[in-house]
């Protein structure tokens, strides 16, 4: 069971291209439809872990790892559904370097690099429309904004006061 | 040279701290990474996460095992991979464990609001700050909020938009350029290679 797992989550992994949410529903349907290895109600906490813990959503498949299989469960799980991901990565870094000397490629790689910066203007309007919905975390985003642009204060001290903010007032 | 050991500090500490999603994971790489330590160019970082959209699973991971190789090689990206998801996995683990006798946990559920809200507020100081050093012409601005309104509006998938800008790139820039080096684009931050020719 731990190897079938170990497949399902790498079949997973090397397909869903977009995030964590791209991943809910292909994942529900291996776990909970096909192999029933967890119940509806379990995966759904299985998502809501993922979403309070840090990194990414996908850590969720940690979270129903270490259900279905215990600890071993949650390794080969995580395994699985990265290791698509850090090998094609590896193989566009690696293959990259040579492709970046030739012209046409170094015109597409401007117009990309201009899209990334829509892309992160688009992330944090998404971000802050699902977490700017009451006044504390509006006063934080902005107390956020002010002390690491012109202040210039660092980051990680800023996060760990709006985490221990929010665990004071947001409960 | 960047050791391994750094390496893997800064990306447990965005493994730590990235409450609120990939793009928010992104935004903390580049904070460490680009701005703070000057490891890499804003260009260099446009390009991880051009590498993170094209590959399956969360951008950012892409992005940091591409950001690990281009600094330290093979180990490099295996260290920047394991490192940005071994607190998220320690932490996943830890709750599966002391799941059933805890049913709910309100104030890691307050903590990671309010470490959203600040994300919101950081992302938007790099998107800001990101945005004025990769977008150097019109073409581009205008395909920055092309690139914005179809992620935004239409939710089409980053894969699609960095290919449909890498192929509106190859239209506009393949030309003989005319070559604008436009200075003080950003002209506070510390960034090496600001002046680098394309």
């Amino acid at each position: 069971m731990l190897w079938m797992f170990f497949l399902s989550t790498l079949a997973i992994g090397s397909l869903t291209f977009g995030g964590g949410y791209a991943l809910i529903s292909a994942l529900q349907q291996e776990l909970v439809v096909r192999h029933a290895w967890l119940t509806p109600d379990e995966f759904i906490n299985g998502v809501a872990i993922g979403q309070i813990t840090p990194g990414p959503l996908m850590i969720m498949v940690s979270f129903m790892g270490y259900k279905i299989a215990g600890l071993w469960g949650a390794l080969l799980g995580t395994l699985g559904i990265f290791l698509p991901s850090f090998l094609l990565a590896l193989f566009l870094s690696r293959y990259y370097k040579q492709a970046q000397a030739s012209p046409p490629v170094r015109a597409a790689l401007r117009g990309i690099n201009a899209a990334v910066g829509g892309l992160l203007a688009a992330a944090a309007l998404d971000l802050a429309r699902g977490s700017l919905n009451n006044p504390v975390s509006v006063a934080i985003a902005v107390a956020g904004i002010l002390l690491i642009g012109p202040a210039r204060r660092e980051p990680i001290w800023v996060l760990l006061a709006a985490g221990a903010t929010g665990a004071w007032l947001l409960r | 040279m960047v050791s391994l050991a750094e390496l893997a500090l800064v990306f447990l500490k965005v493994g730590a701290l990235g409450f609120g999603g990939p793009f928010a994971l992104l935004a903390l790489i580049e904070k460490e990474v680009v701005s703070r330590r000057g490891w890499l160019t804003p260009e260099e970082f446009a390009q991880s996460a051009a590498i993170g959209s094209l590959t399956p699973g969360p951008i950012f991971f892409a992005a940091a095992v591409n950001l690990g190789y281009k600094l330290r090689g093979l180990a490099g990206a295996a260290v920047a991979a394991a490192a940005s998801l071994l607190p998220a996995f320690a932490a996943a683990v830890a709750l599966a464990a002391v799941y059933f006798q805890i049913k709910s946990l309100p104030a890691i559920g307050g903590a990671a609001h309010g470490l959203k809200a600040a994300v919101a507020g950081l992302l938007f100081t790099v998107a800001l700050r990101t945005g004025r050093s990769l977008v150097r012409d019109w073409a581009g601005a205008i395909l920055a909020v092309a690139s914005f309104v179809f992620l935004e509006f239409f939710k089409l998938n980053p894969a699609w938009v960095m290919i449909i800008a890498g192929l509106a790139g190859l239209l506009l820039y393949q030309r003989p350029a005319r070559t604008n080096p436009e200075p003080g684009a950003n002209g506070k931050s510390n960034i090496r290679g600001e002046s680098r020719e394309w």
